[in-house]
């Protein structure tokens, strides 16, 4: 028998206290739950501005806005791990095995480390079906007997791979033999034959409007910079890919990947080619 | 009125309940609302922030408006005018309705230059995954052991090609080989190369050029590539009459070909690896291109038509 028609449980005036404690939890959950909402759309809502403000920024301009910055950063983090660094190491040190580049190294393959020259590499990739990615040259494997499949290359004889070896030695500053580097940067300039001065410039500087590597620094995407592997790459050729990530990931994501590696490079210092005149 | 009150969490309240009720449906509603006119595509009011611009709902990229902005003025965005920057825009807006007018028309079926596109671009996007992965080391070691016969060093050789042009009449061309005979000899006793050209009247047709045995086959044709492979430095072929005279090889150095190791051979495993990997992608897309289609071919041609 209840008297007044109310339960005990749902603690009306003059209720017991423990029903009177029920009421006051039971306020106090709906009130936390008010709150954590209102907060997960506050979040939700700078999230969303942020993400916003991302992919509507010009792409250089990022990294001297901390906010965004600091923002794609952390994103960026997360999407590196989870995508990237199989193929680019944990901390970006990349695979010379496989030539995979150096992420952290400052010297850039393709353009010049701007944000928006990573992010066109994120999103379109490197030799991919994307004809809006970088996919204009390869080297030519110059002990095959076609060693382009675009276009006609004749192979070179095995001293003559062995003479450019000795070229590029000379032009990395390390020891070389004078007479063999001097066939070598012959060859190297032939027209007819080598023709590596084309896409490796005249100088051997590189061109990173086709991503053709700088031969006179240090950095190596394949091997160790020994003539042994410097010899392998002109005699097998190279031809480094990197997935197009349009359609796979979201905008604000790829932004947030190229603002992250764009980040890590510019920690590096900036390499400077060799002393040695080629 | 001591009926449950709408304050008190602890009591059932109708009005409450529904008032939640009908909160809830408002919050999945307006989600729902949001997801379907910003998700990527099916936006239609207003422009996703990721892109410049829709075009009967296909994007026009922030991120081609500006490479393609920069491309075209050599300036960075920040130093281009409005003026450009609303002209690439018309320009880009412009190449995706005729685009788009151009799958209307169906080009794909009747412009070839379109269809060799199209090809290439589904074929490339066949293997576009295997092409871009990296294969772990123990499946290109794998695939090493079971293809070892296949990694060996390319043969290096350097063979000298000499060469007595003969005379037509079946005497002449006797003595050419006589000749030829009598300068291989002297080679083999070791005389100087030059010695037995001057005496011979044999001209050096290659130069005793070095090469990769697949250049040298090419070079010195395969006649007298296969008498010469297995010769050691400072060994001499026997003459051999071609249609041009008579030939004698010298080699100077031979390397034939060695089997490599897995670490000198894992470049070329690699693409080995790949390449099979594409190979079997692409055969077994074609397979299923194939099963979905509903090809018939014309009477003539129906018995041995084999995809």
């Amino acid at each position: 028998m209840q008297p007044s028609g109310h339960s005990p449980t749902r603690g009306p005036p003059g209720a017991p206290p423990r029903a009177r404690a029920r009421t006051r939890a039971g306020r106090a959950w709906l009130a936390t739950a008010t709150v954590l909402l209102l907060a997960a759309a506050l979040w939700w809502r700078h999230e969303v501005a942020l993400s916003t403000a991302l992919v509507q920024a010009y792409p250089d301009a990022i990294p001297g806005d901390p906010v965004l910055e600091g923002w794609a950063l952390a994103r960026g983090d997360r999407a590196y791990a989870r995508h990237c660094s199989s193929c680019h190491g944990a901390a970006g040190e990349g695979d010379r095995r496989h030539g995979v580049p150096d992420l952290r190294d400052g010297d850039w393959l393709y353009g010049s480390g701007r944000v928006l020259e990573i992010e066109r590499v994120v999103l379109y990739g490197i030799r991919t079906a994307n004809s809006k990615g970088w996919r204009l040259s390869v080297m030519p494997g110059y002990a095959r007997p076609e060693p382009d499949k675009q276009y006609r290359l004749e192979p070179l004889r095995p001293s003559e791979i062995d003479d450019v070896t000795e070229y590029l030695m000379k032009l990395q500053g390390q020891p070389y033999d004078a007479s063999i580097a001097a066939r070598g940067a012959l060859v190297y300039r032939n027209q007819a034959r080598g023709l590596c001065w084309d896409c490796h410039g005249e100088n051997g500087h590189g061109n990173p409007a086709i991503g053709a590597p700088r031969l006179t620094d240090s950095i190596w995407l394949y091997g160790d910079g020994s003539r042994a592997a410097i010899r392998r790459s002109i005699a097998e050729g190279r031809a480094g890919t990197c997935l197009a990530w349009v359609g796979k990931l979201d905008a604000a994501t790829i932004r947030a990947l190229a603002v992250w590696v764009h980040h890590l490079s510019a920690r590096a210092p900036a390499t400077t080619p060799t002393s040695a005149s080629p | 009125m001591n009926g449950p009150r709408f304050g008190r969490p602890d009591e059932v309240n109708f009005p409450r309940a529904m008032a939640l009720y009908a909160l809830g449906a408002l919050v999945g509603l307006g989600i729902a609302g949001y997801g379907l006119f910003t998700a990527q595509g099916t936006a239609t009011r207003g422009v996703p922030p990721e892109d410049v611009a829709l075009v009967n709902q296909r994007p026009v990229l922030r991120s081609d408006f500006i490479t393609q902005l920069e491309s075209e003025t050599g300036l960075k965005f920040e130093q281009s005018t409005r003026a450009d920057q609303l002209r690439v825009l018309a320009e880009m807006v412009n190449e995706e309705m005729l685009v788009q007018r151009g799958l209307e028309l169906d080009f794909a079926e009747t412009d070839q230059d379109t269809r060799n596109a199209l090809v290439a671009i589904v074929n490339q996007q066949m293997v576009a995954d295997v092409t871009t992965s990296t294969a772990t080391e123990q499946q290109l070691r794998d695939w090493y052991d079971s293809h070892r016969a296949d990694y060996s060093t390319e043969g290096t050789i350097t063979a000298c090609d000499l060469l007595l042009r003969a005379p037509k009449e079946a005497a002449g061309a006797a003595g050419a080989v006589g000749a030829a005979s009598s300068a291989a000899a002297a080679l083999r006793e070791g005389q100087p190369l030059a010695v037995v050209l001057a005496r011979s009247g044999m001209e050096n047709a290659n130069k005793c050029e070095d090469n990769l045995w697949f250049a040298a086959k090419i070079h010195l044709g395969e006649v007298l590539f296969e008498q010469a492979k297995g010769l050691n430095a400072g060994e001499v072929t026997a003459p051999v009459v071609l249609r041009d005279g008579v030939h004698v090889v010298l080699v100077q150095k031979n390397a034939p070909p060695m089997p490599m190791s897995f670490e000198a051979a894992h470049d070329k495993v690699e693409g080995d690896y790949k390449a099979d990997r594409e190979a079997r992608i692409t055969s077994a897309t074609m397979h299923f291109l194939r099963q979905r289609s509903r090809i018939v071919v014309a009477d003539e041609y129906k018995r041995d038509y084999q995809p």
